[in-house]
C-alpha cells in the first residue's frame, strides 16, 4: 500500500473569516492567476419539528479521509487547468451561521476555476467519510442527511 | 498469543455501540466479525454502513489481516 503524506484540510472548529481573507490575500503574488472560485458551507439553522439545530458537530475517520482527499485533488488536477486548490473543513462543534467549509480553485481562467470547485464541492460531501451530528438547541440530536 | 484487531464505530453506529473502538479477538473473515457484532449491537442489523480494512473499502467477503483497523462508516454527511 502506497502511502503518500496528505495534505490536512481539517480545522478545529468553525473557519473564521479572517483565515478565508488571508487565504485571498496569499494569492496576489501568483500574478498567472486570472480567476478564483471559492464555496463556503455555513451551518444552517433548520427547524426539525419542535427542534431548531443550533449547531453541527462534525467527526471523521481522518486518516481515511485525508487519504481520500489526496485521491479527489489528484482527479480534479488532471481533469481541470488549475492553478492550485485549498480545501478546509471543520472539525468539532461549529454553531449556526459559522463556517464548516471552504474549497478555493484558482486558474487562469475562471471556467475551469468554477467547474473545479463544484467538482470538488461534490466529491467532498459523498466520498470523504465525515459525519455531521446536528445538535438542538434542547441539546438533542440527530444525524445529518447528505442529499 | 492473542490475534487482536481494532474495531471503530462512526458517525450514527455510535449511537447504537455507545463507544468509538472495540478490540476484539480476530474472528477471521468479515462476515464472521458482521454476525459476531450483530449479536452483540442486534440494532446493527437495521443500519446502512460501509466497512474498511486498513483504510481500505470492502467490497465482498474477505478475511480480516492480523492487527487490522476496521471502521464501520454509516452514509457520510460531511459539508
Amino acid at each position: 500500500m502506497e502511502k503518500k503524506s496528505s495534505k490536512n484540510i481539517f480545522v478545529e472548529g468553525p473557519i473564521p473569516a479572517s483565515f478565508i481573507a488571508d487565504s485571498i490575500a496569499k494569492h496576489a503574488t501568483k500574478t498567472s492567476i486570472g480567476g478564483h472560485s471559492i464555496f463556503l458551507g455555513q451551518v444552517r439553522a433548520d427547524q426539525i419539528g419542535e427542534n431548531a439545530v443550533a449547531a453541527i458537530d462534525y467527526t471523521s475517520n481522518v486518516s481515511m479521509a485525508l487519504e481520500k482527499m489526496h485521491e479527489i485533488r489528484e482527479e480534479i488536477f488532471s481533469k481541470y487547468a488549475l492553478t492550485c486548490m485549498h480545501v478546509y473543513h471543520s472539525i468539532g462543534l461549529v454553531k449556526t451561521g459559522e463556517i464548516c467549509l471552504f474549497v478555493f480553485t484558482s486558474s487562469k481562467h475562471r471556467k475551469s476555476a468554477i467547474a473545479a470547485c463544484t467538482d470538488c464541492v461534490e466529491k467532498i460531501k459523498t466520498e470523504l467519510p465525515i459525519w455531521g451530528k446536528e445538535i438542538f438547541e434542547n441539546l438533542g440530536h440527530q444525524w445529518k442527511e447528505n442529499n | 498469543m492473542h490475534k487482536q484487531i481494532s474495531i471503530c464505530f462512526f458517525g450514527q453506529l455510535t449511537d447504537i455501540t455507545q463507544c468509538n473502538t472495540l478490540a476484539i479477538d480476530n474472528p477471521g473473515t468479515v462476515s464472521l466479525l458482521q454476525n459476531l457484532l450483530v449479536r452483540q449491537y442486534p440494532n446493527l442489523s437495521h443500519s446502512k454502513y460501509t466497512i474498511a480494512i486498513n483504510n481500505k473499502m470492502v467490497i465482498e467477503d474477505q478475511p480480516i489481516p492480523e492487527n487490522a483497523i476496521i471502521a464501520l462508516m454509516p452514509p457520510f454527511s460531511g459539508g
